[in-house]
């Protein structure tokens, strides 16, 4: 993914004018919306790769633009941005399939590097030896707008991760076979910039432990709300970039 | 009119404040964000040119900007005033007051009077206790440039309560204004921001707490914080 054509949405012109400035500089296209209704309409002119817009607008404001979006154009990354330290809505957009939400002031670099990584539309990897489980939950992501994929072992997740796709690894870690615990390492050894959320039904607390060690691993227990796992997924993918 | 009335209309005010913060914070860092990407893009754009090599100080004055703004943005997240939680710690009034005081400036001008009537414990931060104390006796303070007399006293409240009392003997708040005065930048001194009641408000709601005004007698201003009184529960606690 090089290029992109990029939709900016915020009321404050000199937001938007100062982030096309560095978004053409990267050599992407940018189009313009000083309100989410302007969004909307050019959006349906011409198909864009990705949108960033900012959470609080007059009118249509950034979270029910998502909304719009998810309904007419399925698949579409969409990026927020808020200045609001608490903001109820961010909560709503991140369990409802946005790609991540940035905290204004944020870092430019930053910012383009997660643009242009939402441009490529990645997915989520769910690995769990129950098939039942694994295929659940995908299909949970795929409801909240989170396109995901399952396999049930360690070898196929290795496997899959070569397509280069994925940026996100959901794995459950009490795995026959290759343990999730083993698949992390095997994934970091192989340099693979995938960001790790570490799922555990059982108490084991020694293999949480493992994991957490490897760095970077968010950690979640068994049952999962959908909801939640889709919230982590939008945060990781705000904050693993950071790194690569 | 009844003055003592500290319910709704107290808890009313604060979240006023609350807001107009979260809207200041708001709107500074949407000015910081635009700030930051225009400089970020005119670095990219000198980092193209000669001048980016012959004049070491291009990269060193935008490092200094992004820099400057980070810590801008700290200090606006650091400032505490977020939604108010209840402070779990047990303290006794008089000594955060006593303590409170040896901090403060107190110009020579001013001579302090102090009571420790009442020795009850309340449940606070000291940190945040310490500066609703010292907001308090930095505007009984202000109001005294020509010097008079500072109060500060511990008092029993009813209903189990303990107050603090900050007296001066200043020109006094215009009755019309005194209503207003916990409002963000409401203030009768010029050149100040106004926010210091606000803060003590807010402050005072952590520890359940109320605040009142009234005029001084015979002259001055008057400011008393109620705080329920917590069980000395068996250890004295508190430190």
């Amino acid at each position: 993914m090089s290029a992109a054509r990029v939709l900016v949405v915020d009321d404050e012109e000199s937001m938007r004018i100062t982030l096309a400035a560095n978004l053409e500089l990267e050599g992407h296209e940018v189009v313009e919306a000083a309100s989410g209704e302007e969004a909307l309409r050019k959006v349906r002119e011409r198909p864009v790769d990705v949108v960033l817009a900012d959470i609080r607008m007059p009118g249509l404001h950034g979270v029910e633009l998502h909304r719009h979006l998810r309904r007419e154009q399925p698949g579409l990354p969409v990026v927020l941005m808020t200045a609001f330290a608490q903001e109820s809505l961010v909560e709503d957009a991140l369990a409802e399939g946005v790609f991540t939400v940035m905290h204004k002031p944020f870092d430019v670099a930053h910012l383009l590097r997660t643009l242009r990584h939402a441009a490529s539309v990645p997915e989520v990897l769910v690995v769990d030896d129950s098939e039942d489980v694994a295929e659940a939950t995908v299909e949970g992501l795929r409801l909240c707008g989170v396109r995901a994929q399952a396999v049930y072992d360690g070898d196929m997740a290795l496997e899959r991760m070569g397509s280069g796709k994925i940026d996100v690894c959901v794995v459950d870690l009490v795995m026959p076979g290759v343990t999730g615990p083993q698949v992390v390492e095997r994934l970091r050894g192989a340099g693979q910039p995938v960001a790790i959320i570490a799922v555990s039904g059982h108490d084991v607390p020694e293999m949480m432990r493992q994991v957490a060690a490897l760095g970077d691993v968010a950690c979640m227990r068994k049952p999962i709300s959908i909801r939640e796992l889709a919230q982590v997924i939008a945060r990781t993918r705000g904050r693993a970039l950071a790194r690569s | 009119m009844d003055e003592q009335t500290p319910g709704l209309e107290v808890h009313e005010r604060a979240t006023v404040a609350e807001v107009v913060t979260a809207v200041l914070r708001h709107d500074l860092r949407n000015r910081f964000s635009s700030i930051r990407n225009a400089s970020y893009y005119l670095m990219r754009q000198v980092q193209k040119t000669e001048l980016w090599k012959a004049d070491p100080r291009m990269e060193t004055f935008f490092q200094l900007i992004d820099r400057e703004l980070v810590s801008a943005e700290e200090l606006l997240s650091a400032s505490g005033l977020r939604v108010p939680q209840e402070d779990s710690g047990r303290l006794r009034l008089c000594d955060v007051a006593e303590r409170a005081l040896a901090h403060s400036r107190v110009p020579v001008s001013v001579r302090v009077e102090r009571t420790w009537q009442e020795r009850a414990l309340v449940q606070a931060d000291a940190e945040r206790l310490t500066l609703l104390i010292r907001c308090l006796i930095e505007n009984a303070v202000e109001a005294m440039p020509g010097g008079g007399i500072l109060g500060v006293h511990t008092l029993r409240g009813e209903e189990e309560r303990v107050i603090l009392e900050v007296t001066d003997t200043g020109p006094g708040i215009p009755q019309e204004l005194r209503a207003r005065v916990f409002e963000p930048f409401m203030t009768t001194k010029p050149g100040h921001a106004g926010l210091g009641l606000c803060i003590v408000q807010r402050l005072a709601l952590r520890s359940r707490a109320w605040v009142e005004l009234k005029a001084g007698e015979p002259v001055g201003t008057q400011v008393r914080v109620s705080f329920p009184i917590v069980e000395e529960a068996g250890a004295s606690g508190g430190a």
